[in-house]
């Protein structure tokens, strides 16, 4: 065999490889680089947070990747949705803004969620709700936020979330079960469904969002930011 | 260049094929240690180009992976072929086969990887993403030494059925973690 074939097929892989990567960086509508520069353990909300004592090693890694701050943009839009994954790789967030308004879920797509509402103001959103408390400032082309759950103090940068991607909600009319669900940007679904208070991992939410909880249809609701839950 | 020189490097390089196999597999380690870094480093997108006709990115993912997977059962037939194996050591197709199918499925896994790189990254939250993490980046890191080895003379004739053994393990690796996980978890969606 001609020594020149293998090599030229890796070089046209590795050139595959570039160019995709490429298309991807140029066409990714946030920019990822707001991803590590917002300084996390600083905007940490401890007041009256059950997370006051994290362990030692929470902010700590936290701080490590949080480095260099960069000023926060101005204000949050009228209307906007963020979604992205947290620090620790296992909780997903969505924050939806609306006016004044705000709300956001915490969910680990397993056993551990939050739903969570609060007010807006110029620059900071803050939250609260099942023990848990959020703030979020905008950044560059989304927003990074800061909560306690379970004990825990974590922080996510999150990018603006187009439709399908977003929050979603689903209840039955008796208020027994619950299903909150988080569509991230690549289709990815990270829900829970709560029955009487007993998380399990949430069905898949079909592209017409109609569901079956408890035998009953329910319709998966957007999350816009002013509702009460 | 001279024949006597042309003699000269053969005789100095044959005796020594650990010589000529280490600088394909080093090269494979490199490029298996890069993808990792990267998707350590890189925070993830949540977002990369799609293909059309797919649900999503996942969905995607899973099919192109499949069907890479069943081109990599192709790849050890006619491998086998190629060997003398199977009886088919007369038969003059296994070659371009191999080649041609070898080369379907590296370009089917390349938006895979991209993917995985850019909009996930390197996720240790779970033995199944952890498992499919390193099987990816030693997978592309084996392809390398694969495609170096064959280009270079001297390197000793196990090599090439050992690296392209550990590409298909790896292949069924990062299918059983993907693909399988993600089609009994969704359904066979498209």
């Amino acid at each position: 065999m001609s020594a020149g074939r293998p090599l030229l097929t890796l070089a046209a892989a590795g050139a595959g490889f570039a160019i995709l990567l490429g298309v991807d960086m140029v066409s990714t509508p946030a920019p990822a680089v707001v991803a590590t520069d917002q300084p996390a353990a600083a905007t940490t909300p401890a007041v009256g947070s059950p997370a006051a004592p994290a362990t030692a090693a929470g902010p700590a890694s936290v701080a490590a990747t949080g480095a260099v701050a960069t000023p926060a943009a101005a204000a949050f839009p009228p209307e906007a949705v963020y979604v992205g994954r947290a620090s620790d790789g296992r909780t997903t967030v969505a924050l939806a803004v609306r006016n004044e308004r705000a709300a956001a879920y915490l969910c680990d797509g397993r056993s551990a969620e939050a739903w969570l509402t609060g007010t807006v103001t110029a620059s900071t959103a803050a939250l609260s709700g099942a023990g848990s408390t959020l703030t979020a400032q905008p950044a560059a082309g989304g927003a990074t936020v800061s909560f306690a759950l379970g004990g825990r103090t974590l922080t996510a940068t999150l990018a603006p979330a187009a439709k399908p991607a977003g929050l979603y909600r689903a209840r039955t009319s008796n208020g027994r079960t619950t299903v909150g669900w988080i569509v991230l940007p690549d289709g990815t679904q990270v829900g829970i469904e709560n029955s009487a208070g007993t998380p399990t991992p949430a069905p898949s939410l079909p592209s017409d969002r109609s569901v079956t909880l408890d035998g009953q249809a329910v319709t998966g609701q957007e999350v816009r930011g002013d509702e009460q839950f | 260049m001279s024949s006597s020189e042309i003699q000269t490097r053969r005789s100095s390089r044959a005796p020594q094929p650990f010589v000529a196999v280490g600088i394909p597999v080093l090269a494979g380690c490199a490029v298996a240690l890069a993808l990792g870094v990267y998707g350590s480093v890189h925070q993830p997108a949540g977002y990369a180009v799609s293909l059309a006709g797919f649900s999503g990115g996942l969905a995607a993912k899973a099919w192109l992976t499949t069907a890479a997977l069943l081109l990599g059962v192709v790849q050890v037939v006619t491998a086998a072929g190629m060997w003398g194996r199977l009886g088919l050591a007369d038969r003059t197709w296994t070659a371009p086969v191999h080649r041609w199918a070898g080369r379907a499925a590296v370009l089917l896994t390349l938006p895979v990887v991209v993917h995985c790189l850019y909009a996930l990254g390197v996720d240790h939250s779970s033995p199944r993403t952890l498992a499919h993490s390193v099987l990816g980046a030693f997978f592309f890191g084996a392809f390398t030494t694969k495609m170096l080895s064959l280009a270079r003379p001297g390197v000793p004739q196990r090599t090439l059925p050992l690296v392209g053994g550990l590409l298909f393990a790896a292949l069924v690796g990062i299918w059983l973690t993907s693909a399988l996980w993600f089609f009994t978890t969704f359904g066979l969606v498209r």
